[in-house]
């Protein structure tokens, strides 16, 4: 039985939730962890300490910085990664279901809707409070309100103007000054300048990390599975704060196999993929198609600076370049496609997000007019019910003879 | 004159009026969008797209001013600033009233582009005549709801009239009182700008004697004792105190106001009518719907999909909730 197979029955017996609160079970588990790789590790003391509550849990929105998170001893619980996770798993369909019968719209993102369908099934830890960003995706703060609610905890909302223009910088650090109040006052925990200079270490070196891996993404033949790139995104946005960051991703880098690679095209992906099991990856593999970087991985910062911790957090929020007019996002794409060497981009849309998707056909003009071909792949991230493959493998099969 | 067309009720039309421009709040049109699909994928809000529609198919030179809602809107102002470069404000939005100094920098950001664009060189304090001129449109548009709240007002007479106060080419024409129905009816939604839906309001002797429509009875709402200061640190102040739509403040906050709006003017039902992929308004659903169950207050969920003409179905439904009482 694999660990799908284990955790589905546990899961429809009813059992799995007894699990995941059992203190007994994490004990059994850790005996065997020694071996596990790190991304295992850190999942495993990450769902110990939220459901047995040795720490302060936050449920914070992909793009919030989760080092403020770190700095006050909380664990950051990724809802939307924990949802990707579960579609891995093949078992998002029930817990959408579970949403979308409690008026949870389908035209709703589904990474949102399967984290509400398990909040309302009772399998996401108790929060003590919940955390979001206005930035890039409307639907996230909406999302976060309403778990908040269902959790009956507060909600802390830190506003992202659009352009990042300096007056827009520190008003979004005044309100990353005053979140921190807010929490330090919650939990009656205040941030020391040692806990800055800890938390803003791990991140920076996680930055190191991720530059190296970037620059190995630039390699022809491209050493660095993209598909496996696209898993760990979310971990980026999780780990950033915590000694994990580095850990993992240097494992995942000196573990990367020495080839030699199969490349016949390069291509670049922009947004998420597919979390359930689909034959997406396999086809572009046989076809000797590399991703050789993908647009959320790329959100680079500066490094963080522990003298100025609001103002440094700010900086790297804006660091996303699909923040502001749209101009912002295609520069950023078409020099990272430059400096990769890929042919082409393949967008994949998302079927509920408005702000990747929506801006997926102005930056298929623009690529256009740059000689870079663009495939746009209608889809979902997490909900298997919304995958053509038939009609998506026609469109693949098309572009790749185009390039 | 050159138009000055927006696109949110939290846009201050008094910075273009005051500027030379003719503020127009763009309505937009049901039917297909064949130029605007060219830019915007069929999952964006299906009020964006219309606007787009609306706005590619305008031929004239006008300005297009953008407060950014959400999303759709800003790739929406993307695809314009793309369409008609240099003609395309965007104005950052706050949620809350607390960010007003802020609010009001953007506003003077809009100021400098208004007059930039009209070649104007004024003195910020002239704004008070253009906050005066909407403050007079906003006292009738009072005086005009307390018929509506008597069920006195036609629906498409009240649709004619919020289209003529939000539109500064005309005079506002408060609509007429009628005779009153007893099919009252509390309308949600955040535009509806699609006439037929109107008519079919009509056609059932339906009274709308409340809304939460973003440009409905909420614009009277905007009331400032006090005109005196910086002009733009009075308008920050008068649009995010404004009573909040599902963008900018989550339900529970709003529910208190609404509930008591509601129960007040002894309704047959509320009719909800969310615009197609608007994520706050769908987020507020199955709250809403809690909500309204434990309170007893009938309702029935409809959807606004500008791309599509409304269907008889919207008919059937509607009449069915009325029936029921």
């Amino acid at each position: 039985m694999n660990l799908s197979n284990f955790v589905q029955s546990k899961l429809q017996d009813g059992s799995a939730l007894r699990l995941l609160r059992s203190p007994l079970i994490y004990r059994f588990l850790s005996l065997f962890l020694g071996k596990q790789s790190p991304s295992v590790r850190f999942s495993f003391h990450l769902a110990r300490d939220a459901y047995l509550k040795r720490k302060p849990v936050a449920f914070a929105s992909l793009f919030f910085p989760t080092e403020l998170v770190y700095a006050l001893g909380m664990i950051p619980f990724p809802l939307e990664v924990i949802a990707g996770l579960i579609s891995s798993m093949g078992m998002a369909v029930p817990f959408l279901k579970k949403a979308e019968e409690k008026w949870y719209s389908q035209d709703l993102c589904s990474f949102h809707r399967l984290a509400m369908g398990l909040a309302l099934e009772g399998y996401l830890p108790q929060p003590d409070l919940v955390l979001s960003l206005t930035s890039l995706c409307d639907g996230s703060y909406r999302f976060f309100n309403n778990i908040a609610r269902e959790f009956r905890v507060p909600h802390i909302l830190v506003e992202v103007p659009g352009n990042g223009k300096a007056k827009d910088r520190e008003f979004l650090a005044s309100q990353l000054r005053r979140a921190r109040a807010q929490l330090e006052a919650h939990l009656e925990r205040k941030i020391a300048a040692s806990d800055w200079q800890e938390v803003f270490h791990h991140s920076n070196s996680l930055r190191e990390e991720l530059l190296k891996i970037s620059s190995l993404q630039s390699q022809v033949p491209c050493p660095v599975s993209g598909e496996a790139a696209l898993g760990y995104v979310g971990l980026i946005f999780t780990c950033a704060g915590s000694p994990w960051g580095s850990e993992l991703f240097a494992s995942w880098r000196e573990s990367l196999p020495g080839g030699p690679y199969f490349e016949k095209h390069r291509l670049f992906w922009l947004h998420l993929r597919p979390y359930y099991p689909s034959p997406i990856f396999q086809f572009l593999r046989e076809r000797g198609v590399s991703i050789v970087g993908d647009e959320l991985s790329s959100y680079l910062w500066k490094e963080l600076d522990p003298e100025k911790p609001e103002e440094s957090l700010s900086s790297k929020i804006y660091s996303n370049f699909g923040l502001g007019p749209i101009q912002n996002r295609i520069f950023s794409i078409l020099s990272l496609v430059r400096e990769r060497k890929a042919q082409g981009v393949i967008s994949f849309s998302h079927r509920g997000c408005r702000q990747s998707t929506g801006g997926a056909f102005l930056m298929k003009e623009v690529l256009k007019e740059e000689g870079i071909p663009c495939l746009i792949l209608d889809g979902d991230c997490v909900d298997p019910r919304e995958l053509n493959w038939e009609q998506m493998r026609t469109r693949i099969e098309g572009f790749l003879e185009i390039l | 004159m050159i138009k000055a067309l927006w696109n949110c009720s939290y846009l201050p039309p008094e910075l273009p009026l005051q500027a030379g421009f003719i503020p127009v709040r763009l309505k937009a049109k049901s039917g297909t969008t064949p130029r605007a699909d060219r830019f915007l994928s069929a999952n964006l809000c299906s009020y964006a797209r219309a606007f787009l529609e609306q706005a590619l198919s305008n031929g004239d030179d006008s300005l297009f001013l953008i407060a950014d809602c959400c999303d759709s809107v800003r790739r929406l102002a993307d695809a314009l600033m793309r369409s008609f470069p240099g003609r395309v404000f965007l104005l950052f939005l706050p949620r809350s009233p607390e960010h007003w100094p802020f609010f009001a920098g953007e506003l003077r950001r809009l100021w400098e582009f208004l007059l930039e664009a009209s070649e104007r060189k004024l003195k910020e304090n002239s704004l008070w005549e253009a906050i005066e001129v909407t403050a007079e449109r906003r006292a009738k548009l009072r005086e005009m709801e307390k018929g509506k709240f008597r069920g006195k007002i036609q629906p498409l007479d009240y649709f004619h009239a919020l289209q003529s106060l939000n539109d500064f080419s005309q005079k506002f024409e408060p609509a007429p009182e009628n005779e009153s129905s007893e099919n009252r009816a509390f309308l949600l939604g955040t535009n509806l700008d699609d006439q037929e839906i109107w008519e079919i309001f009509q056609e059932l002797n339906l009274r709308i004697v409340g809304d939460d429509l973003c440009y409905g009875e909420k614009q009277g709402e905007m009331i400032w004792q006090s005109r005196e200061g910086d002009p733009f640190d009075f308008l920050a102040r008068l649009y995010l105190s404004r009573p909040p739509c599902p963008r900018m403040k989550n339900l529970e906050e709003r529910w208190g106001d609404l509930s008591e709006k509601i129960r007040g003017r002894d309704v047959k039902g509320v009719l909800l009518f969310p615009t197609k992929y608007c994520d706050p308004f769908f987020y507020d659903l199955p709250i809403l719907g809690e909500m309204f169950r434990e309170s007893g207050i009938p309702f029935v969920v409809l959807e606004q999909d500008y791309s599509q003409r409304p269907s008889q179905q919207l008919r059937t439904r509607i009449e069915a909730m009325l029936e029921k009482r």
